[in-house]
Formats: structure tokens, sequence, C-alpha cells
């Protein structure tokens, strides 16, 4: 594991599953946000993996345009 | 424009012996999580190789780990042997790998794949159970994310099983 994977302490217990919650309740206290997974779920595996290609050719789009608009 | 499921479809079309793995696999499953490679865990032999450098020979493939950034040649694929390959192409970046962590070679994932319709092709993706496994032996803080969405996925693909 490189210096930079080091585990934060404060997400050791998210790694657990001993900790009395269930899947679910464990991604939610992470911060997850499990209506995400719900639409996704309502996909078929090739619209999920077309979603990811479109979310990536906008963010490179994005990155892109603010790189152009600098000075 | 092409992306990275196309490199899938590509890869299928030429028989290269691979299988979804890392995070294009959990997105397959059903996770949020954006990424920007295909991750496939490959039959390293020469063989296998060959049909892969011939399904990527005109997407410009080169070594992306090298600071030179060498092109992917027909001989490399002919000795075989390789461990990893870190590719670039014209299409996005392709990793293919001979081994999962927490789960083993090409055969071992093969025994914990599952199929998948991509484009009206079958593709082998790495199983939820399997890709929790490999996720959690990496023990990445990158690998947390994804383990968690992958184990409520998993939940809740059983509660609606049961109802």
């Amino acid at each position: 594991m490189d210096k930079g994977d080091k585990v934060l302490p404060e997400l050791e217990r998210f790694w657990r599953t001993d900790d009395g919650l269930t899947a679910s309740e464990r991604a939610e206290a992470y911060g997850i946000d499990l209506s995400l997974l719900d639409d996704n779920l309502l996909l078929t595996p090739s619209e999920r993996l077309a979603q990811n290609d479109a979310a990536l050719e906008f963010a490179n789009g994005l990155r892109d345009a603010i790189k152009n608009a600098r000075p | 424009m092409q992306g990275l499921k196309d490199i899938i479809v590509r890869l299928s079309e030429a028989n290269v012996d691979a299988i979804l793995v890392g995070g294009f696999g959990v997105a397959a499953h059903g996770s949020a999580l954006l990424t920007r490679d295909v991750d496939v865990v490959c039959r390293m032999n020469a063989d296998n190789l060959l049909r892969l450098f011939h399904a990527l020979e005109n997407l410009s493939p080169v070594h992306r780990m090298t600071p030179e950034r060498l092109p992917f040649t027909r001989e490399l694929a002919e000795r075989g042997g390789l461990k990893d390959l870190y590719l670039s192409t014209d299409w996005g970046q392709v990793d293919c790998i001979g081994e999962v962590k927490g789960v083993g070679d090409y055969f071992k994932c093969l025994e914990r794949s599952e199929s998948i319709d991509i484009d009206g092709r079958q593709i082998r993706v790495l199983s939820l159970a399997a890709l929790i496994d490999a996720k959690r032996a990496m023990g990445r803080p990158k690998d947390l994310q994804a383990v968690l969405e992958l184990e409520a996925i998993r939940e809740k693909l059983r509660a609606s099983e049961d109802r």
C-alpha cells in the first residue's frame, strides 16, 4: 500500500461489518446517496456503462473548457 | 464519440479472453462511481495477447506507464507471458491485468464471473461478491466507497428477490 493509500482512522469503521448496521445504513452513514444506486438498478448493465461514458465525456469537456478559459 | 464501453465490445468481437473487473465492472453492477479506465483480467499467453493486439491496433495503443509512451507492438504480444499491460488508446485507457488481488488469475476470476449483455454481446464480468472480495483485498481508501456501494446493492438485490 502506498503512503497515500493509508486508511484514515476515522474511516476504518466503515470497513467493518460487525457494527450492527445493514449495508445500506453503513453506506448512507458514509455519505452515499442510495437513490443513485436505486436509479442505476433500474438500468441494464449496458445502460449503466453508457451512463459512465457520457459522464466521463461531460467531465472531460468541462475540464477542457476550464483550461481554455484560463488566461 | 467512442468510449470505454466500445472498448469492451471490441475485445469481445476479437474473442479476447478477458473479464471485466475494477471500476467499470463495479459500474456494470450499478455503482454510481465514475471510472476513467477499463480494467480487465486477461489470459496473458501469446495467443490471447495477439487477439488483444488486433482488437486495439488501430486505436493507437501505447504503454501509458512508460515516459516515452512506447507503442504496444505485435512483437511484444507474440512474446506472451506479460504480467500486466497498462495501455492508453484513442478510445480511453485499458488495463489488462493477469491477476486480481483477493480473487486470483483469469481462470479463478472466470469461475466467479457472470455474463452480461452489452450491445448484444455476452461479456464476462466479475460477480458482485467477487468484486467485493477484490475491493476489500485492495483495501485502499478509493476502494472503500466501491465496497460500501456494492454491499448496499447486494442487499437491495437480495431484498427484491425475497419479495
